[in-house]
């Protein structure tokens, strides 16, 4: 898949997992790695960091039943709105490209 | 890379100098526990290695989305550009004793205020909860050397001599040249603790301000022996505000020192 296309899919998915329930870091990797094998761990890592920078997911500690509090990440409000728009923005595409006869 | 502990050391040596030390500890906590997460599933700390990829290209690939340079790194770039303008200030080719030491003082004070307040949040909220967190309390300590340190300078006079390092030493100048000794080991410490902060070490800065106020501890001794035939108070007043520094410098170091094993006791 193309680099670039590649990350904006991925920011999308990334985001639509956290908008169902929060997480934390090392289950959603793995889950995002079952449907994209061939990306790396770490190219995750470095989108989950992002979207946290921009204040798209926010960070909550839980409690763990063994060992330290588990950081969780959760899908903030604006985060909701980037979605709801990568989304739109994705069946827009999805149309034109089915329009131009590639199915 | 086969182990964790190997991974976790390069991946902190590839982001030195590039990312804020909050920046570091972050990310290395995330990955202890990405590491910890896998264990546990039953993963061996060489697969996970492996499908983490290079700490090299976790580092290229969170240096492509930085925008600007770290807030950390424009801290100590400014705080070093500070400290060799109050050294150069001293030197007699600026006729230091002609200018108005308002004019010299005022700006380092000014930086350290504006520093202070850059941080000042995380300050307030470290001094109100007391977590010994070391490159939190690195500004702090810093701006209180500085502020103590300029004050310091501010006092004494004729430092122009102190640069003088070439003359030689009559026998009732001994005392002169051992503050002059503890003077270049300031500068030393000073110098050694900013190159090995730029590499990432949060510690090594609090030696650069320790080498700092033993600099500025340096200067005010060397006026008081200049002053020793003059009434004893005044010959004092210099060397209050740097020895205030220092005590307060120790005493910050002595607390969180106590915190950190009052922390580690079960």
């Amino acid at each position: 898949m193309d680099a670039q296309m590649k990350k904006g899919v991925l920011e999308m998915c990334l985001l639509h997992q956290l908008s169902e329930c929060g997480q934390y870091g090392y289950p959603l990797m793995q889950k995002m790695k079952h449907y994209f094998p061939e990306v790396n761990d770490s190219s995750f890592y470095v989108i989950l960091r992002r979207l946290h920078k921009e204040g798209l997911t926010e960070i909550y500690y839980g409690e763990s039943s063994e060992g330290p509090k588990r950081k969780y990440y959760r899908i903030t409000d604006a985060g909701k709105d980037y979605l709801a728009q990568a989304i739109s923005d994705w069946r827009t595409m999805k149309s034109i490209v089915r329009s131009l006869g590639i199915s | 890379m086969k182990t964790k502990k190997d991974f976790l050391m390069q991946l902190k040596h590839s982001m030195a100098c590039r990312f804020s030390l909050r920046e570091i500890r972050d990310t290395l906590e995330d990955f202890n526990g990405f590491f910890e997460d896998g264990l546990q599933e039953g993963k061996t700390e060489e697969d996970l290695c492996l499908s983490f990829g290079t700490p090299r290209e976790i580092v290229q690939k969170m240096s492509s989305e930085k925008r600007k340079l770290p807030l950390h790194m424009l801290f100590a770039l400014l705080a070093s550009a500070v400290c060799l303008a109050c050294i150069a200030g001293m030197a007699p080719a600026f006729r230091f004793q002609h200018m108005p030491r308002l004019f010299f003082c005022i700006p380092v004070l000014a930086v350290s205020i504006a520093l202070l307040s850059l941080e000042g949040g995380i300050l307030f909220e470290m001094a109100v909860s007391f977590t010994p967190s070391a490159h939190r309390a690195i500004p702090l300590r810093f701006c209180m050397l500085m502020l103590m340190g300029s004050l310091a300078l501010f006092s004494t006079k004729g430092l122009s001599w102190i640069i003088d390092i070439a003359a030689p030493a009559s026998a009732g100048h001994i005392a002169g040249n051992i503050c002059k000794i503890f003077l270049l080991c300031g500068i030393a410490l000073f110098l050694l603790g900013s190159y090995s902060f730029f590499h990432g070490n949060a510690f090594s800065f609090g030696t650069a301000i320790q080498g700092m106020g033993i600099l500025c501890s340096a200067c005010a001794a060397l006026d008081f022996l200049h002053r020793l035939d003059a009434l004893p108070f005044a010959a004092l007043s210099p060397l209050l505000p740097c020895a205030c520094s220092l005590l307060l410098s120790l005493c910050y170091d002595g607390m969180l020192l106590f915190a950190k094993h009052a922390k580690k006791r079960p």
